[in-house]
């Protein structure tokens, strides 16, 4: 269902307010406008009545038979509340109070210190004379595409059986020109690909990576030109390495990085910086990070090897593994998961007729939502029907789990365990068709099908290496686009769609011309995952501030509203991003190193876990209680000391001080550096004076390190401390 | 809800030979000799959650809808001769409690009514689907409060006990009214994306 997201965002409040009693007549009125202006809407409005109206009418049932379960779980409910009981509230509570309250409106208040380059001009004038030329090429691409799509298709139809082994057909991969960072050219593409590319090149066969990243920025000027609306100042240098080390390492710098980078000079620092980190393990292994949790969730599922699935991507992003080879192991990878890894992304949505292995290979790797169409044709989107969905879930049909036994072990309490491995294989199956039923109650029957080509009923191909082959063919290279945009809103907070993984017929693209030039640009650098960051990281655009100015207020897509990426947006980090960054921060400030052992890669699995629940749907989906602020996250902290580390932290600093003859407030500076990436604010320098001269009365020794102590639980506490800016 | 079971049964069969007033100058005389069947008032017993859920949407608040269901019953058992064993007996109901929403909507003249007229047509449309499958609805949504953090279930629990609303609960927790309401809001979104990827899952298992 394609709604707009701001009505579903502005229906749910009334709702609310509608089932407490607290609807106003103007309330009432509006919700009757929604659901006038949005048919879809009155869908959701009748499924929330009827969760209300049942609760309401079986209240007295539901509590009895939840009561079991109630007392079952309410042990963690007591030591949830026992742990926060602990320091960590005290904390929060006693300092830290006016102080967050301060921080809380950090991006409200500190918009626009005016000293700033102002990019605006700029690049809109650069834009303007190229917008027209960009305009009409896009225009001529979207009328010439579906004739070009049709010859293609019928052109490779029919000749599956000579296809057997996995030769996926896409530009071959040149190491050459790709070890070289910062400057490398694309090989010239075979002409049989050249004409499968969405529309007319925007790119030359052999391209830069600036150009790549100067188009980005004269497309989207364009659009601030077009909506009449101004960019960002740049960010500050603290801002924007924060920013960089987020997204690519999955963490905040420490503090030493953010002086190194402070203390570079020259315009070539920012994109010497991401050549840099482009090239460290540490992308590669926040990429493996996310991609684990897309592929198989972050709750355990049994018969899933999560450690050997990461093992496999994080190899891949780091020997920088063309995407689409990556995608075709992925859905073609045979034998035990504890030997292949890639095996353990089908293993973990085999179940229930392998639908969850079909929904979610569209929604990642082809940017489909299809799980609609599993039960009802699409009710918007004309091209999708139920029986492309089956067609899609025919390719995983032969596709199945066998157990393998291992040696025994034994296990801590001396019995011995029977290990288990799991082993995908092909069984072809003596009936080749798929059957599903139609809501008219109609049994039908489909074969594999993908791209307007389907697999001959004869065909003794196998079916995971044809659908891989497939999609490394696509007529309108579903693979590219849709990494294209999941990357692009890895970097901005949000996509080119409403939903990144529903890029359908339906959706809205909002800047086509900018998508179908980075897809291209993949394309032709043989989906070059680093190379894509780094088009994206060194553009200027996205070193613009995510501060909010007056003159791109409209700009929010939050709201639902099409973005102009005209900042790049603040959003929450993730529970990872979270976990790994607090470490940072205190290690950081107490001198220690930050690299990761295996056992920490564990606990913080282990901890994200705990705010992850799987709700068994049709994608396997989950949900996540982590509600993102640092509160929760300390008290779900238990395996770490966090007290110990911040008294440790403390010491150094305090140490430092003596060492250094530094003042009080160059440890104030330090600790901001270290927490937040930045300095502290005129409010907060008061605020730990003041803090400061209070305890002084008390004793003389301890007033610094715990006023120290003090401010860092406070900025870890603070709610600017969990965005990424 | 024990008070809202309770007042639904007191809609028992008019006294034989009685007549109605049904609708507007419709005037029923009940049969004197013949009483519905067992399978009859079997049916009218299992119906009356789905009818409560069906006319709630349309109306917007359980008091409301509670009133109309009474309305719907009175209508109900004054025609129960006219009712045909085996066709559906919820859609002949449903039929019966869409006519006395629109009645109650016109007595409550001075009142805003709550949806318009054209809205209130297509929101039937769906929420008669959805009294269509209360059952299945019912087992997803038990099992999607047992996956529900516990805190989040006590709170539902709190706020569904009967005769509580969230004003109470916020008092109970000593808790801002305003926060309890965004709890339970995000609570019952949370419920409801559940409850249909249940049934999205339950509708292709073969």
């Amino acid at each position: 269902m394609n709604i707009k997201i701001s009505n579903l965002e502005e229906l749910f409040p009334l709702l609310h307010e509608l089932v407490e009693g607290q609807l106003t007549d103007q309330g009432q009125t509006r919700l009757n406008d929604l659901l006038r202006a949005d048919k879809a809407l009155i869908d959701v409005y009748a499924e929330y009545m009827f969760i209300h109206g049942l609760l309401h009418h079986d209240a007295g049932h539901i509590t009895e038979s939840a009561l079991q379960q109630q007392t079952e779980l309410a042990a963690p409910v007591a030591s949830v509340n026992a742990v926060s009981g602990r320091r960590v509230n005290r904390r929060i509570v006693a300092v830290a109070a006016s102080l967050l309250a301060m921080l809380g409106l950090w991006f409200v208040s500190s918009a626009g210190s005016n000293d700033q380059q102002n990019l605006a001009e700029a690049p809109v004038n650069e834009a303007a004379s190229d917008d027209n030329s960009a305009t009409v090429v896009a225009a001529q691409g979207t009328d010439g595409s579906s004739a070009v799509v049709k010859n293609d298709s019928t052109a490779v139809t029919g000749e599956f059986d000579s296809l057997k082994p996995l030769k996926l057909n896409h530009v071959a991969a040149n190491n050459e020109s790709k070890s070289n960072a910062g400057n490398h050219e694309s090989l010239s593409v075979e002409s049989s690909d050249t004409n499968r590319l969405p529309r007319p090149e925007l790119l030359a066969a052999t391209f830069l990576d600036a150009d790549v990243s100067a188009k980005i920025d004269s497309l989207l000027a364009a659009g601030w030109a077009e909506q009449g609306v101004s960019p960002s100042p740049l960010a500050t240098d603290l801002e924007w390495v924060r920013r960089v080390y987020l997204t690519f390492a999955g963490r905040i710098p420490t503090l030493q990085e953010s002086n190194a980078f402070l203390a570079q000079t020259g315009a070539r620092k920012y994109s010497a910086l991401i050549d840099q980190i482009s090239d460290s393990s540490e992308r590669a292994s926040n990429l493996a990070v996310v991609w684990s949790n897309l592929l198989i969730g972050r709750t355990a599922k049994r018969g899933v090897n999560r450690e050997k699935l990461q093992e496999f991507l994080v190899q891949s992003f780091r020997t920088n593994q063309p995407w689409i080879d990556v995608v075709g192991e992925l859905v073609t990878a045979k034998g035990r998961n504890d030997q292949n890894g890639a095996t353990n992304f089908l293993l973990a949505h085999l179940n229930n007729q392998a639908t969850p292995a079909t929904a979610v290979t569209a929604r990642l790797f082809l940017g489909e939502q299809i799980s609609c169409v599993q039960c009802h044709d699409h009710p918007f989107d004309k091209g999708l029907r139920q029986q492309d969905y089956w067609a899609l879930n025919a390719f995983f049909k032969d596709t199945d789990r066998v157990s393998v036994a291992l040696a025994m072990t034994d296990s801590p309490d001396g019995k011995p365990v029977q290990d288990i491995a799991w082993k995908l294989v092909d069984r072809p199956r003596p009936d080749r068709m798929t059957y599903y039923e139609t809501r008219a109650g109609q049994e039908k029957a489909v074969l594999p099908r993908y791209d307007d080509q389907t697999l001959p009923e004869s065909s003794d191909a196998n079916r995971r290496q044809e659908l891989a082959r497939l999609m490394a063919n696509d007529s309108s290279h579903k693979v590219a686009k849709a990494m294209v945009n999941r990357m692009w809103s890895h970097f901005y907070g949000f996509g080119f769609t409403a939903e990144i993984d529903d890029m359908g017929a339906h959706a809205a693209i909002s800047h086509p011309e900018l998508l179908d030039l980075l897809t291209e640009a993949f394309i032709k650098s043989d989906y070059d995952m680093k190379r894509l960051m780094k088009w994206i990281g060194q553009s200027n655009s996205w070193r613009l501030s995510s501060e909010v100015v007056d003159a791109n207020l409209v700009d929010a897509p939050a709201s639902g509203e099409v973005p102009l990426f005209s900042r790049v947006y603040v959003r929450r980090m993730t529970p990872e991003q979270v976990y790994e960054s607090i470490r940072v921060a205190i290690r950081s400030a107490s001198g220690q190193t930050v690299s990761h052992s295996q056992a920490d890669e564990k606990h913080r699995r282990d901890w994200v876990a705990q705010f992850a629940q799987s709700y068994g749907t049709d994608e396997n989906d989950e949900s996540m209680d982590f509600d993102g602020t640092i509160a929760q996250a300390m008290v779900m902290m238990n395996g770490i000391d966090v007290d110990d580390a911040i008294r440790q932290a403390t010491q150094a600093m305090v140490g430092n001080v003596a060492a250094r003859k530094a003042s009080n407030l160059e440890t104030l500076d330090r600790v901001a550096l270290a927490m937040l990436t930045r300095k502290p604010t005129a409010g907060e320098k008061k605020v730990f004076a003041n803090h400061h001269r209070q305890l002084a009365t008390q004793s003389a020794a301890t007033a610094l390190p715990t006023a120290v102590e003090d401010m860092m639980w406070a900025y870890l506490n603070s709610s600017e401390f969990v965005l990424v800016h | 809800m024990a008070e809202h079971n309770n007042k639904s049964n007191t809609a028992t069969p008019q006294a034989e030979g009685q007549s109605v007033e049904v609708n507007a100058g419709d005037t029923v005389v009940l049969s004197p000799l013949v009483k519905p069947s067992d399978e009859f008032i079997r049916s009218f017993t299992q119906s009356q959650r789905s009818l409560f859920l069906f006319i709630l949407p349309l109306v917007g608040n359980p008091a409301d809808a509670d009133e109309v269901l009474q309305e719907t019953n009175l209508v109900i058992w004054s025609k129960w001769n006219q009712f045909e064993e085996g066709t559906n007996f919820l859609a002949w109901g449903r039929a019966i409690a869409r006519l006395e929403v629109f009645r109650f909507r016109r007595t409550k003249g001075g009142r805003l009514t709550f949806l318009e007229d054209d809205i209130l047509e297509i929101v039937a449309v769906k929420t008669e689907a959805i009294s269509d499958d209360v059952a299945l609805r019912q087992e997803a949504l038990s099992t999607c409060i047992t996956l529900l953090r516990p805190k989040d279930r006590e709170l539902i629990q709190m706020r569904y006990a009967p005769g509580v609303n969230g004003d109470q609960v916020a008092d109970m927790l000593g808790r801002p009214a305003n926060s309890v309401y965004q709890s339970l809001g995000r609570i019952r979104r949370t419920l409801m994306e559940c409850v249909k990827h249940r049934l999205a899952e339950e509708g292709t298992t073969l």
